[in-house]
C-alpha cells in the first residue's frame, strides 16, 4: 500500500497503517531533514516531532491538493527549515558561512548518504542549470535561506533571484522530465 | 495579471520555503484568492518534491521504537478542519522511556529538544518536570490557536499541582521589556513566571479553580501584578484542575 491509501487510514487512527507509513517513508523524511539541518542528533529529533506530527494531523491532509508524499516531505522541509534558521538566528551564522564556502552544496551529502538513480537524476539535472538557478535553488531549498538572505550571500537582486528560482525549478522538471512525483 | 512581477513572483521563493514572516503570510493570502498562482505552485511543488527525495537517506536505528511507542500514547487532533484544535492527552503508560516522554512533550507542546551546551543543566530539570506533569496518570491538556498565529498550550496534572504552559507566535517584547503569565480568577492575577521566547514555563503551583491565562508585557525582570494589557488570553475551564 502506498502512501495516499495509508495516510488515511492512520487518520482514523490505525496505528497498524501508520507503522507501514513510517517503514516508507521514514528514511526519506529523515534524509531530507538531515540534508537541511546536517546536525544527525538534531535531524533525528526534528524527523521525530515530523513523524509524531504526521500521526497527530493526518486528517489535515487533503488529497484534492496533492500526493501524501509532497504533503509529508513538504511539511519535513518546512519543520526542518525553521530549526534551521531558528540555530542561525541564535548564532553560528558565521562560522556556517564559512564552512559552507569550503563545501560544494551538493555533493558533500551525495557521498555520505547512499547513491540512488533519482538522486543521480536530480544531480545531473541540477548540473545543467546555470550556476545562478542552481545556487539560488539549493541554497533555498537544502540550506534553508530565504530569497532575501540568497540575493543577498550572491549579491543579486531580489527580482533575479525571484526568477532564478522559478525558472531553475522549471528547467529541472525539464531535464527530470516530470515522470515520478 | 503578470505572473512575473508583484506578488505571483514570489511563486518560486515560496515553492522552495525561502520565504517567511509577513512576506510568507502576505504571499498566502494573495495565493488563497489566485487561482493561476495556485497552478504555478502546484507545479513548482511537483519539482521541490523531486529535489527532496533526491535528499533520501536512513533513519537511525532506534527512532523507530520511539516513535511508535510515543504513537500508542499521543492522540490524533480530532476535527482536523477546526483551525483551533483543542489537545487531549491519554494518560502515559508508566513504563514509558523517560526519551519517549520528551519526545511527546516535544510534539504537544510544540518545544524544541534540542539546546546549547550551557543550558543543558537547567533544561534537563525543566524536562525532567515535563515528563513528570505528562507522565502524571491524571495529566490533560488544553490549548488554542488564534487567528493572529500565536497560541497557548497547557498540560496540567492537578495531583501534582503543576502545569506546563507554552506560548508561541508572540513578537518579541521591545527592549527592556519582558512577557510575563499570569493565572487569573478569583482574587488577584498570579504571576506564573516570566516567559523566554516559545520556551515551555512550568507552572509550579498550577491550582484554583476556572479562570483565565494572560500574557502581558511588564518591565524588565516582570511586575508584582499585571500593568500592560493582555496580549493573549486562553479560558481556563475547572478540569485542568481537576475541580
Amino acid at each position: 500500500m502506498g502512501a495516499d491509501e495509508l495516510l488515511p487510514r492512520v487518520a482514523q487512527g490505525d496505528q497498524g497503517a501508520f507503522e507501514d507509513l513510517y517503514g516508507l517513508v521514514s528514511g526519506q523524511v529523515y534524509g531530507l531533514v538531515r540534508r537541511v539541518l546536517r546536525d544527525p542528533a538534531q535531524s533525528e529529533e526534528v524527523a521525530q516531532e515530523v513523524l509524531l506530527e504526521l500521526w497527530r494531523g493526518a486528517g489535515r491532509f487533503d488529497p484534492e491538493r496533492g500526493s501524501a508524499l509532497a504533503w509529508i516531505l513538504t511539511l519535513a522541509h518546512r519543520r526542518a527549515v525553521d530549526r534551521v534558521r531558528a540555530a542561525r538566528a541564535a548564532s553560528d551564522r558565521e562560522e556556517r558561512v564559512a564552512r559552507r564556502a569550503q563545501t560544494p552544496a551538493f555533493d558533500h551529502v551525495a557521498e555520505e548518504v547512499e547513491a540512488g538513480l533519482e538522486r543521480e537524476w536530480v544531480r545531473r539535472c541540477l548540473d545543467r542549470l546555470t550556476a545562478l538557478q542552481r545556487q539560488s535553488v539549493t541554497l533555498a531549498y537544502y540550506d534553508g535561506y530565504t530569497y532575501r538572505e540568497v540575493a543577498h550571500r550572491l549579491s543579486v537582486p531580489l527580482g533575479t533571484v525571484k526568477t532564478r528560482m522559478r525558472d531553475g525549478l522549471m528547467r529541472l522538471r525539464e531535464c527530470l522530465g516530470g515522470g515520478l512525483a | 495579471m503578470n505572473l512575473f512581477t508583484g506578488p505571483h513572483s514570489l511563486a518560486g521563493p515560496y515553492a522552495l520555503d525561502a520565504l517567511d514572516g509577513r512576506e510568507l503570510r502576505r504571499f498566502e493570502r494573495h495565493l488563497a484568492r489566485c487561482a493561476p498562482c495556485q497552478e504555478q505552485v502546484r507545479a513548482l511543488r511537483t519539482d521541490t518534491l523531486r529535489l527532496a527525495r533526491a535528499a533520501s537517506g536512513t533513519a537511525p536505528e532506534g527512532m523507530r521504537d520511539r516513535v511508535l511507542t510515543a504513537v500508542r500514547t499521543l492522540e490524533q487532533e480530532r476535527s482536523p478542519q477546526r483551525p483551533a484544535p483543542r489537545f487531549t492527552l491519554r494518560p502515559a503508560p508508566v513504563a514509558a522511556a523517560a526519551a519517549t516522554l520528551a519526545l511527546i512533550a516535544a510534539a504537544l507542546l510544540g518545544v524544541q529538544l534540542t539546546r546549547t551546551q550551557d543550558r543543558l543543566d537547567r533544561e534537563q530539570a525543566q524536562a525532567r518536570a515535563i515528563a513528570q506533569v505528562l507522565a502524571a496518570p491524571d495529566a490533560r491538556t488544553t490549548g488554542e490557536r488564534f487567528p493572529d498565529g500565536s497560541a497557548v498550550a497547557v498540560v496540567s496534572s492537578p495531583g501534582l499541582g503543576r502545569a506546563v504552559v507554552t506560548v508561541s507566535g508572540l513578537d518579541a517584547p521591545p527592549r527592556g521589556k519582558d512577557h510575563q503569565l499570569w493565572l487569573t480568577g478569583a482574587g488577584n492575577p498570579r504571576s506564573l513566571g516570566l516567559l523566554d521566547g516559545d520556551e515551555p514555563l512550568v507552572a509550579w503551583d498550577f491550582r484554583g479553580r476556572a479562570g483565565a491565562l494572560a500574557v502581558t508585557t511588564e518591565p524588565d525582570g516582570g511586575s508584582l501584578a499585571p500593568t500592560g494589557r493582555p496580549l493573549v488570553q486562553l479560558a481556563l475551564k475547572s478540569d485542568v484542575f481537576g475541580e
